[in-house]
């Protein structure tokens, strides 16, 4: 099942001239990536070979393949033929020779489309060679329509045609619909079967997903990261500590009354969720630009100035604002998870609904927890000596992020 | 007055368990748990199980355990070019020996290489220098002669299976004896950094390569182009961890088809690597290749002459596989270094695995 130049140059060469948005650079992550890869799955045997090998990235998309190729420059020098200058993004031949080295073929045996997107180099080191140029490139597939996109046979020999020792190691970064989306999946490895000196396609079976799968990882995901996320959960918590509270000469004072508490959760709530729900779309489209490590050294002092608060009202009867306020703020950070995955419209409008009601259904059922409780102990005199606490434990959670935070930047 | 006694008993305490600590451990490096023995009477396999049961005979208890491991595929396949901290090797690190060890431990590995000059023991020595080399100019403390490793798979005996394993960065002994006889010698891997930068003692595959660039030297322009390969190859294609994957089909010259000067350059090369082995198996190796030799092919990539990087030579026979590329410099940069596996297509780990 060999395929020749030739055979791979008969293969849609007309959609060049569609290529129409160019990506900025390859995901940063694939460094790290790829170190995780190594000593993950192939160890000893990805060692073997002096000069890193090709790594492949597969971003599966709902409508498309997104491919980025990751390989040593003077292999593929060596596979192409020539040197490659520094506008490699407008030579012809080098478009072209990804095409006529790549093909995939969906169960039907139509064969997809191919198209170059973007080429980068950059510097980049191994354990093993230390210091070297890598080349990405980044191929975005589509099938045919109706062709199912999560199997397909991969015709692969980009480098390894010539330079026979070469092999790529293929990878999924990101399955949205299978509900993988920060793991690095190894799939299998394009290599010469050296018996009979072939390079046999790989047969590609992502296996179940939906888009309802992909939504629910997302809610999920949205849960977790109030449940697991430290901070935001302790922020939570320290807003709803006085809530119960009347204040009197500037001081918390008694129990309010179950309704008047109820309502002022629920605003507090509400107003935190608009807040962070407004934020999360406009920093996962990136249609706001922000610093992750600003943001977070702004959650530490928005947990800080709730923890004064909890100890003595600092906003009362502006509470709405101000969780509205710091919503913005925390659904920055929220949104720093989404905006690291490469999805598709639908894919990311679906992510930033589900993560968002799993965001609040984690939300609900924390104040449900808490609720009763905390209205029952509010009635006691001991919740006083309980509010203060609360407040310098939170007040010390809330320095120490602040300080790590910035040192840590 | 309370604080200071408390602190003083601490100190006291800390002192006691760190000294106990390593007086054991020094106890632990010294104690033989065994006799050594006079074996220069021996021969053959006799010496070379006197020589191992010496190496034993030195160690302590939890080296020997270190060093005594089970014959399987697993272990036996545990061989890399790359350096020791990228890929562990099994058995005792040189490093870790005294001076009794180490000596015992080289006397066994000399025992079973060759004696031709630049060839056997003394291309495992040089091989030793130059990762010496490498480790005092920039490669740091992952290179130097304290980085390789002897192991035994399966007890060492003239009536059983048992293989020596010793290795490290850019050399790989596996030598496969059954009843008493060496099955396989291979896969035998040599290779060097850098190739000729240095003093003319650290060239341990210098005679190597001329050897393989002399067997070309003697073909004719048509005969180059026969054995000429379209592929390129920035490494050997039978490095570890590829097993048994000979091609089906050989490629290149067929040595059958040159005259008699043709065919020694050619067995002249194949020496370089049999002659890593103990001279009396060698000579017994050498024959079975000779005569073999018609159905022999000879291939390169590159250059013939093996200077530049991506060079590449191939010895593929009924038996004997070799393999020669010339890669980068990793270490000392822009200088190429080559990488070098002798393999044979049924006597690899002597057949068993």
């Amino acid at each position: 099942m060999y395929l020749t130049p030739t055979q791979f140059g008969e293969i849609e060469q007309a959609i060049m001239a569609a290529v129409s948005k160019s990506f900025p650079k390859v995901a940063n992550l694939h460094q790290v990536c790829y170190l995780l890869f190594f000593t993950l799955f192939f160890g000893e045997i990805a060692y073997a070979h002096p000069m890193p090998n090709t790594v492949i990235e597969l971003t599966i998309q709902h409508k498309s393949i997104q491919m980025d190729i990751l390989m040593p420059l003077s292999e593929f020098e060596l596979a192409f033929g020539q040197k490659i200058g520094s506008n490699i993004n407008e030579n012809e031949q080098f478009r072209r020779y990804f095409q006529e080295h790549i093909r995939l073929q969906g169960k039907d045996k139509q064969t997809w489309e191919v198209k170059f997107i973007s080429a980068t180099i950059q510097e980049t080191n191994s354990e093993i060679v230390g210091k070297y140029s890598e080349l990405a490139v980044r191929i975005q597939i589509f099938p045919k329509t109706d062709s199912d996109i999560r199997y397909f046979l991969l015709f692969y020999d980009v480098i390894i045609h010539q330079v026979i020792t070469h092999e790529a190691l293929l990878n999924v970064v990101q399955d949205w619909e299978s509900g993988q989306h920060e793991n690095l999946l190894p799939i299998g490895v394009v290599k010469l079967d050296i018996p009979t000196g072939k390079i046999f396609p790989l047969e590609i079976n992502l296996g179940e997903g939906s888009l309802w799968k992909g939504f629910k990882t997302m809610l999920v995901l949205g849960a977790n990261h109030i449940a697991e996320g430290t901070d935001h959960l302790l922020f939570l918590l320290i807003l709803l500590v006085p809530a119960p509270l009347l204040v009197k000469n500037k001081k918390w004072s008694s129990f309010g009354g179950l309704r008047y508490t109820v309502r002022k959760l629920v605003s507090i709530i509400t107003a935190f969720t608009a807040g962070h729900s407004v934020t999360l779309l406009l920093g996962t489209l990136a249609w706001i630009p922000f610093s992750s490590q600003l943001i977070e050294v702004m959650i530490g002092f928005s947990i800080l100035i709730s923890a004064f608060h909890a100890y003595r009202p600092l906003f009362f009867g502006k509470e709405i604002y101000i969780a509205a306020g710091f919503g913005l703020i925390h659904g920055l950070a929220f949104s720093d998870t989404l905006s690291k995955l490469h999805l598709d419209a639908l894919q990311m409008g679906l992510s930033i609904f589900g993560f968002n009601v799993g965001i609040e259904l984690m939300q609900i059922c924390i104040m449900l927890l808490v609720l009763p409780p905390l209205m029952l102990l509010s009635k006691r005199p001991i919740y006083a000596n309980f509010r203060i606490l609360m407040s310098c434990l939170a007040a010390f959670a809330a320095l120490f992020w602040i300080v790590e935070r910035i040192a840590g930047g | 007055m309370r604080k200071l006694v408390l602190n003083l008993f601490l100190v006291a305490c800390v002192s006691f368990v760190s000294c106990s600590k390593s007086s054991d451990d020094a106890s632990a490096a010294v104690t033989p748990s065994g006799t050594v023995t006079d074996c220069s009477s021996k021969t053959g396999i006799a010496k070379i199980v006197c020589l191992a049961e010496n190496l034993k005979a030195t160690l302590s208890a939890s080296q020997l355990t270190t060093l005594q491991l089970e014959y399987n595929a697993t272990n036996a396949k545990k061989w890399s070019n790359l350096p020791v901290t990228m890929v562990p090797r099994i058995g005792i690190r040189f490093g870790d020996l005294n001076a009794t060890q180490l000596t015992a431990a080289k006397a066994l590995l000399k025992e079973v290489t060759g004696s031709t000059a630049n060839e056997g023991y003394e291309e495992i020595t040089q091989l030793w220098l130059a990762d010496d080399y490498l480790s005092n100019n920039g490669g740091g403390t992952t290179y130097g002669a304290g980085q390789y490793y002897m192991a035994f798979l399966g007890t060492p005996s003239a009536t059983a299976t048992w293989q020596l394993q010793a290795g490290g960065h850019h050399l790989a002994v596996s030598n496969t004896y059954v009843n008493g006889v060496l099955k396989g010698a291979t896969p035998s891997f040599r290779a060097v950094e850098p190739f000729a930068a240095f003093g003319s003692n650290y060239q341990p595959l210098v005679q190597d390569r001329d050897a393989l660039a002399a067997m070309f030297g003697s073909l004719s322009a048509s005969e180059l182009a026969t054995a000429k390969l379209s592929s390129t190859f920035s490494d050997i294609l039978l490095g570890p961890g590829k097993d048994g994957q000979f091609p089906n089909a050989k490629s290149g010259l067929k040595v059958g088809n040159l005259n008699a000067a043709q065919k020694t350059a050619v067995l002249n090369a194949i020496k370089t690597y049999v002659n890593d082995i103990d001279d009396a198996n060698a000579a017994i190796i050498m024959a079975k290749y000779t005569a073999e030799i018609d159905d022999t092919y000879i291939a390169y990539s590159g250059n013939a002459n093996l200077t530049v990087q991506n060079d590449y030579v191939r010895i593929d026979g009924t038996s004997v596989w070799i393999e020669y590329s010339v890669q980068g410099g990793i270490v000392i940069r822009n200088v190429p270094h080559p990488h070098s596996v002798w393999r044979d297509r049924t006597g690899d780990y002597g057949g068993s695995f």
